[in-house]
């Protein structure tokens, strides 16, 4: 237990306590920076918390949420959804998903672990096609950290010398699964790369954390800490240091500002006791997440900052970016009755499809690109896998008991995952009308796809369709409707949310320096997603990671020099 | 500023995240698993289940409501050699608990097992559970398809289709319905070798690659 003293001034105060947060809070408390990290959530002990090896009929609900809640099969995921937090959309926009995990190590602790590294030729997009900014920085300035986050977390990948999937370095990757073999031919064909998945799993032991026992159940948390989470990998061994102070149930209202324009403090509400606080600090580093951050910017204004901290360029909350997402599941007749086996494996990506259209002349007719993640087979049976069969087939008794056993594991899922350019009428704002139940203004969501989106989203579905083709499979009906135009997931739903603080060399427009300090307050670093200046088809928690050790290592450096 | 109350203890969760203390490297791979499985096993068995001990009591359904679901639940998945059917896997008991919290489920599971016991009366007077098993078999026949559909029938079509699915979701989730359906994962092991060279022979034999 961490006690803070009265009027105790930290090195740095970090919110957020995710992959950019628990990043920050490990590289500075290990070097020896006194830390505060505030997290608007609880701490889950995973002996206790965490519900992996646990079955659908281990729950009296079998997974299924209680009417009015979102309780569901899976700690920690129960902690997804803040219903004391609501956020509004614009009249006239598609609803923004906006996923918020309140727990230490926030999202980390849900997400698929995908770890891809962005391409050199995502750093200077503008500079190729026109679209969107370049970033200040190149590939070569971010490769060390890629190198020291993959060192320190761990992911399996190949070697593969593919310009749109950067190697890294790798722990061996799993072996395919039957239905990685069977896509794997059917890419042949189509002549689509096909390689080894990349994600922050442990094939082997590293770091004192041993490997993945292939329970396949990585989202309901990992007791062995085999898969990346910022709680266990960052934050846990942080406060081993003694140099880091958590603070959980943190929730951070407004930054506050000294005289010199500095930021002195952050007052939060202390959830547990429903009391304000206020946390002093001399360097600040938000980690809220993108959309949080924007939020806990724009909520902090005063007579010197009118339009929010670090806002003279009217940039936070604007660029905001997901990823373009489309999903198609098939049915796959030559899966069917496929002798028993088990299917788990490290529970996400054996194989991927890097992005393969990035030579000019075979760019087709959208900027940028995507990349495809596929699974499928005898997962564990779950409440609705049966729902499309049983309508479809209808009757009772025991022919229909020998079609569940014949559909089951028969099916297959190809999603896209995809760049986003950055558009004028995708942004949050605060929205005065609305507060929490902490009595903070909450935000507002801006959405439109604009026509890059719309041909990118159509390519893959034609893709999937041609994979689905060449297996010999049937579309399931379920996602026939994104066959009849609703084909994008809705924004915000993958989770990819970045861009609403970019970093810039132009102070007039982008709120962050190439080190993630903001142009306009010296002692304000930002290290989440908020930074991103473009969205690479490559999903973002890694490249966090990287730039979140990068700006700690800023610190130290400046530190060093006396100069923060 | 006082104290901060945050009642965790470090050292205890240093012990839960499976952390070896020297030479990890050098530890076979098989025993990290086993001491993974084992903590996983030990660690878990408390917290996973939600379950109250002890037999179910009903919460929504009427006595002669819930032995109605049962029988529907037996015709629709019966026993076999594989496995018993849905009345053993208790798949009225899931239903039940799921209605005892949805009013909007309750009007309709209600309403349309009461639909099933007019009808059969109409036909052979009496309710569903007391009419020989061939009467019973004869109505399920025109209500467990959509092609039988006539404005009087409806009903009867779209509430068995519901029981349908909730009765398969309720099996195909039990522990009964998820060895019947063979899934063998969820378990710890100490490698992954993929799915095996049979399987996947086995696969490609019926694959659209089966000529490479």
């Amino acid at each position: 237990m961490q006690v803070m003293k009265k009027g105790e001034v930290f090195d740095v105060v970090i919110v957020g306590s995710g992959a950019g947060g628990g990043m920050a809070a490990k590289v500075l408390a290990e070097a020896g920076v006194k830390v505060a990290l505030l997290e608007a959530g609880p701490a889950l002990d995973p002996a206790q918390d965490y519900l992996e090896h646990a079955w659908p009929h281990d729950f009296e609900h079998r997974g299924m949420g209680l009417p009015g809640t979102r309780r569901g099969f899976g700690a920690p995921n129960q902690f997804h959804w803040s219903d004391d937090e609501p956020y509004t959309s614009a009249p006239g926009s598609p609803k923004f998903v906006w996923f918020r995990s309140r727990i230490v190590g926030g999202r980390t602790n849900h997400y698929g672990r995908i770890s891809l590294r962005f391409s050199e030729y995502d750093f200077r997009g503008r500079s190729i096609d026109g679209y969107g900014d370049d970033w200040p920085i190149t590939y070569d300035d971010i490769a060390p950290y890629y190198d020291r986050v993959e060192r320190l977390i761990g992911v399996y990948g190949s070697k593969e010398g593919i310009p749109s999937a950067p190697d890294g370095i790798f722990l061996p990757p799993p072996e395919p699964r039957c239905v990685d073999h069977l896509i794997k031919k059917a890419c042949d064909r189509l002549k689509i790369p096909c390689i080894a998945g990349r994600r922050a799993v442990l094939t082997r032991p590293l770091n004192d954390r041993p490997a993945c026992h292939y329970c396949s159940q990585c989202g309901r948390g990992c007791v062995t800490a085999s898969n990346f989470a910022a709680s266990q990998v960052l934050v846990f061994p942080a406060l081993e240091t003694g140099n880091l102070t958590l603070l959980t149930n943190a929730m951070a209202r407004e930054l506050i500002t000294d005289t010199a324009g500095h930021i002195s403090a952050i007052s939060y509400v202390d959830k547990a006791t429903r009391s304000e606080r206020q946390i002093r600090g001399k360097t600040f580093i938000l980690a809220a997440s993108a959309c949080e951050t924007a939020r806990l910017l724009l909520n902090s204004k005063s007579s010197r900052f009118p339009n929010g901290v670090a806002n003279s360029s009217a940039m936070v909350g604007r660029n905001l970016m997901d990823t373009v997402g489309v999903s198609v599941r098939a049915h796959l007749p030559c899966m069917e009755g496929l002798q028993s086996h088990n299917h788990d494996g490290v529970g996400g990506l054996h194989l991927y499809c890097p992005w393969w259209l990035y030579e000019e002349e075979k760019k087709p007719d959208f900027p940028r690109g995507y990349h495809i993640e596929f699974g499928g087979g005898p997962g564990m049976p779950s409440l609705g896998m049966f729902g499309q069969r049983v309508d479809q087939v209808e009757g009772y008794g025991e022919s229909l008991k020998k079609e569940l056993r014949q559909y089951y594991g028969a099916q297959v899922g190809f999603s896209g995952r995809g760049e986003m350019i950055p558009n004028k009428d995708c942004y949050c704002e605060i929205n005065l009308e609305k507060v929490d139940r902490w009595g903070i203004p909450v935000l507002r969501f801006h959405w439109r796809w604009h026509e890059p989106e719309l041909k990118m989203a159509h390519h893959m579905k034609q893709t999937f369709l041609e994979l689905i083709n060449a297996l010999g499979g049937e579309v399931i009906p379920d996602t026939k409707h994104t066959l009849r135009g609703q084909v994008i997931n809705p924004p915000g739903s993958l989770i990819h949310e970045v861009g609403t603080a970019r970093m810039g060399n132009d102070p007039k427009t982008s709120v962050v320096n190439k080190y993630c300090q903001a142009h306009d307050v010296r002692n304000l670093f930002l290290a989440d997603g908020s930074v991103l200046v473009t969205n690479p088809d490559k999903n973002p928690t890694l490249a966090i990671k990287a730039l979140s050790w990068r700006v700690a290592d800023y610190l130290l450096e400046e530190a060093r020099k006396g100069d923060v | 500023m006082e104290k901060t109350e945050k009642g965790l203890s470090r050292r205890d969760w240093f012990k839960t995240t499976g952390a070896t203390t020297a030479g990890a490297g050098f530890v076979p791979v098989a025993a990290l698993a086993q001491q993974a499985q084992d903590q996983a096993r030990h660690d878990h068995a408390p917290a996973a289940s939600s379950k109250p001990v002890g037999p179910y009591e009903r919460k929504y359904f009427s006595e002669h409501e819930f032995q109605t679901l049962q029988a529907l639940s037996d015709w629709i998945i019966p026993p076999d050699a594989r496995s018993k059917g849905g009345k053993a896997a208790g798949t009225a008991e899931f239903i039940d608990l799921m209605a005892s919290v949805d009013k909007a489920l309750q009007r309709t599971f209600s309403g349309g097992l009461s639909w099933l016991d007019s009808e059969m009366r109409r036909r052979s007077g009496q309710p569903f559970v007391g009419t020989p098993e061939q009467k019973q078999r004869e109505l399920l026949d025109l209500i467990a398809y959509r092609k039988n559909y006539h404005p009087e029938l409806g009903p009867g079509i779209r509430f068995f289709a519901l029981v349908r699915q909730w009765t398969v979701n309720a099996f195909c989730t039990s522990k009964m319905g998820i060895e019947d359906l063979g899934y063998q994962g969820n378990t710890a092991r100490s490698d992954y070798d993929g799915c095996g060279e049979e399987v996947v022979r086995q696969l490609m034999e019926r694959s659209p690659f089966s000529d490479g």
